[in-house]
């Protein structure tokens, strides 16, 4: 070979290496070039950013809108963008497809008999809750709150008694007692429990159980008097 | 009509990048020339502080002759290797600049600072590029200005035929010969 056409081979090589490619040569030289090629000689970043405000006062202040986003990456993005275009519209399209392929008809009947089984369990507790359950409680806190007002008094002296269950308890002991006369007539006698007892001098319904003044069966037995239940 | 020179010329410009027609395509085209125009001068002057100001100055003095810039003539990195070129040379010889300048140690700090995570290879390669810039200045004008054209600025050898005004098999001449001297400098060294 000789020197011409070495040197045509090295430019040709040191082409290729400038262009990013390998050459294709093993020319000694090459790896003189190779470091020429290489070599990191970039201007400061104060320099840099210089030179980038100089630009600005020529050309305006977009015009460096073009080195933010290099071309690789603006060529990325673009690409990113087709691909999740593509995506989108293949999935609309699979799903549109999708849809196309069911049945009309029978969605309709398939979704109604479903809402007709889970009505009637969702709809039917309200009616039975309230119609059961808010007289009951009703009842239980008007018997608590008598008999808790029947507590209070009952230690109270009978003859100063004047109390608002006075009258409920003995109409209820009253009714008590009628009925356990219409029960046993035997003895024959009608006591008025409105009246005190005289020997005793205690209106025997709040009484606590004692011999003289018994009032009878709705009188609770305990020392507290609590009413009955 | 085209004429072959101007699809030439076309089709160089298409290859380097836009041919200019508006302030955008100008300020595209003198930030993607920044670094190779930092790297000529760099090649041609061994201080980094005055290769940046150089190159600042070249690129204002391109700013303000750009509307003598012709497409159909030359493509836009030779036309700006020329005006690079010459801006160098004026320099150099008004300032007398030909002896050896050497890289301050505070510079290399800051180069190291700002590189590789490999510090070792950092400095490897550092101290090569100091070696290399070095016999550099030992090449005369002309080799050195190939050299600086080729590899700095990244011109063919065609591209600089003619900005030099030489042939291009000349060109590829000097370049060989450049090369040789520069690796026996470094085998000196």
């Amino acid at each position: 070979m000789n020197e011409q056409d070495r040197i045509n081979r090295l430019s040709e090589a040191i082409d290729r290496l400038m262009d990013g490619k390998r050459p294709l040569s093993n020319d000694p030289l090459l790896k003189v070039a190779r470091q020429l090629a290489h070599m990191k000689l970039q201007p400061r970043p104060t320099a840099h950013e210089k030179f980038e405000h100089q630009l600005t006062q020529w050309f305006g202040t977009n015009v460096l809108h073009f080195r933010r986003v290099p071309i690789i990456q603006r060529s990325l993005a673009a690409l990113t963008l087709l691909a999740a275009v593509g995506a989108s519209i293949a999935l609309l399209a699979t799903l549109t497809r999708i849809a196309s392929t069911l049945p009309v008809a029978s969605v309709s009947p398939e979704i109604t008999p479903t809402l007709a089984i889970l009505s009637p369990p969702l709809s039917s507790p309200t009616p039975t809750k309230f119609s059961v359950v808010t007289p009951t409680a009703t009842a239980i806190v008007r018997t608590i709150s008598t008999q808790a007002a029947c507590a209070t008094y009952s230690t109270i002296p009978t003859d100063e008694l004047d109390h608002p269950c006075e009258n409920e308890v003995t109409d209820k002991v009253v009714d008590d007692r009628d009925k356990a006369d219409m029960n046993d007539n035997s003895t024959g006698e009608m006591t008025n429990l409105n009246q005190p007892d005289i020997q005793n001098g205690q209106v025997g319904t709040n009484q606590p159980d004692n011999q003289n003044g018994q009032v009878g069966t709705s009188q609770p037995d305990n020392q507290n008097g609590q009413g009955q239940n | 009509m085209k004429t072959r020179r101007d699809v030439h010329f076309r089709f160089t410009n298409a290859i380097e990048g836009i041919v200019p027609e508006s302030r955008l395509d100008f300020a595209k085209l003198f930030w993607e020339h920044y670094q190779r125009v930092y790297r000529y001068i760099r090649f041609r002057i061994n201080d980094e502080v005055v290769a940046e100001d150089l190159t600042s100055e070249v690129f204002e003095r391109a700013f303000r002759y750009r509307d003598s810039y012709d497409p159909t003539r030359s493509a836009f990195s030779t036309w700006l290797g020329r005006l690079t070129q010459n801006w160098v040379s004026n320099y150099l010889t008004h300032q007398q600049f030909r002896h050896r300048h050497e890289m301050p140690l505070d510079r290399d700090s800051e180069h190291l600072a700002s590189g590789d995570s490999m510090l070792e290879d950092t400095i490897i390669h550092q101290e090569d590029m100091e070696t290399m810039l070095a016999c550099l200045e030992q090449l005369g004008e002309r080799d050195r200005q190939v050299v600086a054209l080729r590899f700095g600025s990244n011109l063919r050898n065609k591209q600089i035929a003619e900005l030099m005004g030489l042939q291009e098999n000349l060109v590829g001449v000097i370049l060989f010969r450049a090369l040789e001297r520069l690796r026996a400098c470094q085998d000196k060294s």
